[in-house]
């Protein structure tokens, strides 16, 4: 037992121990533990001394009795606990109109945190469930600055290379291609248009499948094999277990068997690659021998897994090395083009990490922060409110904290006080909140395109977050009260003097940042409006009104556009009938890119057929037509659009040939007539070069077809007949061509609805808070009214009087919000090529409407005052 | 006055205090259960049974004068009360009758 002191017990067991204040047994078992940890120590060793002094520690602090000690040290904590939660409900009772403002601005500031915070939550953990998901990269076709950065990226590759990659580069493991194309399926029913992907075997191992029928070793290895998610499974064989039954897909216009050998649970919603019936890669369009070693046909998304330890950017060289060696030709080529040294790097691959994915290329981290911006925003002019109020309430309470200090409370205990009744109101908000934001929910998931919904109890970082809320919240907003109202002096307050220094101007300054804060939500709105009505309006130069398209799903569009107009072409209601080769709108959906004097030249190419400018309404400035009995017409001719002239710098140039274009499928087509300029993609796009032909080489992708604008319906079930007639094997899909325009604005548009909602909800709590304060003043100086009155003064002058104060206010915070919105506005309308320039117009009518807002809310309360008998108002003195 | 019942624990500590005599305190009990019963209690268990064991009235505690291995602490020593020894004394003999009934199965012998 006399081994030398050189060990003590661990120091945070000791410390947790130390901090039990009351207990009675306290001193003794910090004696009681030392003594048996130095005998565990001599006779068990370190560890298990250690051990067991934690153990006792934790065992002593869990069967602590919290009730008895609170007892030991304040004996009248617990009463005067009950005092002021007393004292509280009384205040909030009292005065209602303060206590509603508070509790529903502040519910309706927390509603929009609570959403704000799950499109968040739902925007951050996109990807995260992927096991592995911190090894999946995506393999990308970049280019790259002189210094390594990179400025364009593509993901669509190859499909040699993904096995290439395994091969060449040592820290790349397993690879799996993937490709998505809508297919038709069916099983005992009609057929269903899905969305089918294709992918290597390795599928299953790369990303997180959890299997519930079928083994995910192999699933996928047979060509025969389909594995397909839970709700593909009850879509297609009800409640039966589908293992080993056969799921049709139509590919390359047949439908092909296809037996089922897995089901696995759906994967969340957010998840950049959406697996809903997986097919191998063998059966995938494309997969052909004349592509399998093409390194220069690009449609297949390369997923890999890299080995633990290395991360994407390690293995930048190798990429580059891996580039040089398959591509030698091609970057040799941008080399010389560019005049850039042989051992430069214009192009190259690069590993895009699977959770870096969805913010850093498809949703714009921005847009989270804006939009936590404006909810945190919101809160703040719910808290602005809470704080007003209280300062204007404070000569009110003042007696009440006089006569607390009088008798004997500590300026702590106040603090505790006020903070405590802020908490109490932030918890009724957050409860009124919550129920504000599920009623609110099912609205905001149309406006976010997302599937969010409130898991309390699976998701402990919500309850955690929302606890967060209340907790900031509350300190937030009884700032004030409880840092400035505690201070004051009782013999002050019992005297009656009581006013509170420089507490006017913080309250001014606070409602001038309340309204700055709603005008910039309302400029935004109104420029944002304005320029989603600017889109819609815009004239396109061609007729979008009465298209109907229908997608080909790969079928011979000439062959069908001449079915249709055989069979229907007569009919009243059907104006025309035209295939063509590109969509109206997308971008770059269709393009032929070539060098021309030391300059990239890319144009969009539409396909289409002679009556194509007729059916869309387009007009020629110069030159003239297809003729389609012209046999050169189709092979050799071309219109092009006025840009393309421009760009060239083509004069005169019907008759001439497009400068350099020289096409292995098409030669070099003879302009024959020049298009006048329309907007053929979206108003985010500038104008681009186009050239149109009727050469089918090409190819179609839809079906467009006029009809009357007359009985729509009719002609709709004119054309369903006749295209069931015509291709039984597909059910009939259609859309109207101004309908798939304004979904290309449909992000823009969900902006647009979100600022609209924020800033109306914005200006009612700030008016909520508007006219709390506007009440509170009148109420305090209903004296100075009645005699006012008594010596002559009229209703206006009074409403004018109070009006005046507070309106400046207002003026002042429109003046602050002026440039702010200015500024983030332009950078929003940089997004598009066409844009709306904003104007003193937007912030003149911000500015009176907010004007006249709050003075509708100034008035209720001071027309009240100035109306008053001052017989009632002075009658008690 | 209420029966007072003597738990598990509390009848071995109860046994372990009469054991022990004068030596009889929290360190004490604690290692002479762990190397009689083989059972380790935690502390926090032993220092809640002793206060229960007070209020019921079965054992009694008092301070000693400050002890050198100690670091100069005393010690509260623990005594059985005479209430504790008629409730020890009862639940011996209960036991003793129940042991005496008790058949052994031969299964097992």
């Amino acid at each position: 037992m006399s081994k030398p002191k050189t060990h003590s017990p661990p120091k945070l067991a000791v410390l947790l121990l130390s901090i039990s204040v009351a207990w009675k047994f306290k001193e003794e078992a910090e004696t009681d533990l030392n003594e048996l940890f130095q005998i565990r120590l001599a006779n068990h060793g370190l560890k298990y001394a250690r051990r067991q002094y934690w153990r006792d520690v934790l065992s002593i602090w869990s069967r602590r009795s919290w009730f008895e000690e609170f007892e030991f040290t304040h004996l009248n904590t617990f009463s005067m606990f009950k005092n002021y939660m007393k004292v509280t409900f009384r205040n909030l009772r009292k005065q209602k109109i303060y206590t509603s403002i508070n509790i529903l601005g502040l519910a309706m500031g927390l509603a929009f945190c609570c959403l704000i915070f799950l499109y968040v939550q739902d925007e951050l953990s996109f990807d995260n469930f992927h096991e592995k998901g911190d090894r999946i990269y995506r393999v990308e076709r970049v280019s790259l600055e002189s210094d390594g950065t990179i400025h364009g990226n593509n993901p669509n590759n190859s499909i040699p290379l993904g096995p290439a990659l395994v091969q060449d580069i040592p820290g790349i493991s397993t690879f799996t291609r993937l490709y998505n194309e809508s297919l038709f399926v069916k099983s005992d029913g009609d057929p269903i248009q899905e969305l089918i992907t294709f992918s290597d075997p390795e599928v299953t191992d790369i990303f997180s499948f959890t299997f519930i029928s079928g083994n995910p070793e192999n699933a996928l290895s047979n060509p025969g094999s389909v594995i397909i998610s839970y709700s593909a499974a009850r879509k297609y064989f009800n409640n039966t277990d589908p293992l080993g039954k056969t799921l049709q897909v139509r590919l390359d216009q047949t439908y092909e068997p296809f037996t089922v050998t897995g089901v696995y649970l759906d994967q969340p919603k957010n998840s950049t690659v959406d697996f809903n019936i997986v097919l191998p890669i063998a059966v995938s369009p494309y997969y052909t021998p004349d592509f399998i070693d093409r390194w220069s046909m690009s449609i297949y998304h390369t997923y890999v897994l890299v080995n633990d330890q290395i991360e994407g950017e390690d293995l930048n060289p190798n990429l580059d090395d891996f580039f040089n060696k398959y591509h030698d030709d091609y970057i040799a080529r941008v080399r010389e083009q560019q005049s850039l040294a042989s051992d430069a790097q214009p192009l190259s691959y690069r590993l895009n990490k699977l959770t870096d994915i969805h913010l850093n290329s498809v949703s714009d981290p921005m847009y989270s922060f804006i939009l936590s911006g404006i909810a945190l925003g919101m809160l703040l002019i719910a808290c602005i409110n809470f704080m007003t109020l209280s300062i204007g309430r404070s000569s009110k309470r003042s007696k009440e904290i006089g006569l607390r200090k009088v008798i004997g409370a500590y300026r702590h205990q106040l603090m505790a006080q006020f903070w405590g009744e802020a908490f109490v109101i932030c918890f009724i908000s957050l409860i009124l909140g919550i129920v504000l934001a599920e009623a609110a929910l099912p609205v905001f998931n149309s406006l976010s395109g997302k599937m969010l919904n409130f898991n309390y109890f699976d998701n402990r970082v919500t309850l955690l977050v929302l606890g967060g809320f209340v907790v900031f919240t509350g300190l937030l907003a009884g700032s004030y009260p409880a840092v400035i109202l505690s201070g004051i002096k009782p013999v002050v307050t019992l005297k009656g003097s009581f006013k509170l220094n420089g507490a006017n101007l913080f309250t001014r300054s606070l409602v001038v940042v309340q309204f700055a804060l709603s005008v910039l939500l309302i400029i935004g709105t109104l420029v944002m409006k304005n320029q989603m009505d600017f889109i819609q309006e815009q004239d396109l130069g061609y007729d979008k009104e009465q298209v109907v398209t229908i997608d080909l799903n790969g079928m011979d569009g000439i062959k069908l556009a001449n079915q249709f107009r055989n069979t229907i072409g007569d009919e009243a209601s059907i104006v025309d009938i035209s295939a063509m080769g590109n969509s109206l709108g997308r971008r770059g959906s269709y393009g032929y890119g070539y060098n021309y004097n030391d300059q990239h030249v890319s144009l969009n190419v539409f396909t289409i057929e002679s009556n194509y400018l007729d059916i869309l309404g387009l007009e020629l400035v110069d030159g003239r037509n297809f003729n389609p009995d012209l046999s050169t017409d189709s092979l050799n001719s071309v219109l092009v659009n006025e840009t393309l002239v421009k760009e060239l710098e083509l004069e005169d140039p019907v008759g001439k040939e497009i400068p350099g274009f020289d096409s292995q499928n098409h030669g070099k087509p003879v302009i024959i007539g020049v298009v006048k300029d329309h907007y053929f993609q979206s108003m985010y796009n500038s104008m681009e070069p186009a050239f149109f032909t009727i050469n089918p080489v090409w190819g179609h992708s839809s079906l467009l077809i006029r009809i009357r604008p007359e009985n729509t319906q009719q002609s709709l079930a004119l054309i369903s007949d006749t295209w069931k007639l015509l291709v039984p094997e597909i059910p009939f899909s259609y859309s109207f061509l101004d309908d798939e325009l304004n979904k290309i604005y449909q992000n823009d548009q969900r902006w647009t609805t979100i600022i609209n909602y924020s800033s109306f909800f914005a200006i009612l709590i700030a008016c909520m808070g508007l006219f709390g304060l506007v009440t509170l003043t009148v109420s305090s100086r209903e004296k100075e009214v009645g005699i006012r009155k008594v010596l002559g003064a009229t209703i206006t002058q009074i409403t004018s009087l109070f009006a005046k104060d507070f309106v400046k206010l207002v003026a002042l915070g429109v003046f602050i919000a002026t440039p702010i919105a200015w500024y983030f506005m332009n950078q929003w309308l940089t997004n598009f090529a066409y844009h709306i320039s904003i104007g003193p117009v937007h912030f003149i009518i911000a500015a009176v409407l907010v004007l006249t807002i709050s003075l509708i809310t100034i008035s209720v309360q001071t027309i009240r005052a100035g109306s008053t008998n001052p017989a009632e108002t002075l009658m008690n003195d | 006055m209420t029966v007072q019942k003597l738990g598990e624990l509390e009848e071995l500590i109860l046994l372990a205090i009469g054991g022990l005599r004068e030596e009889a305190y929290t360190v004490s009990i604690q290692q002479f259960l762990e190397k009689h019963t083989n059972r380790s209690i935690s502390m926090g268990a032993l220092y809640t049974s002793l206060e229960r064991l007070s209020k019921k009235g079965f054992a009694t505690s008092e301070m000693t004068n400050p002890v050198a291995e100690r670091g100069g602490k005393s010690k509260r020593v623990y005594e059985v009360t005479y209430e504790g020894e008629c409730a020890l004394r009862e639940a011996h003999d209960s036991r003793l009758t129940l042991w005496n009934k008790f058949q052994w199965s031969p299964a097992w012998a």
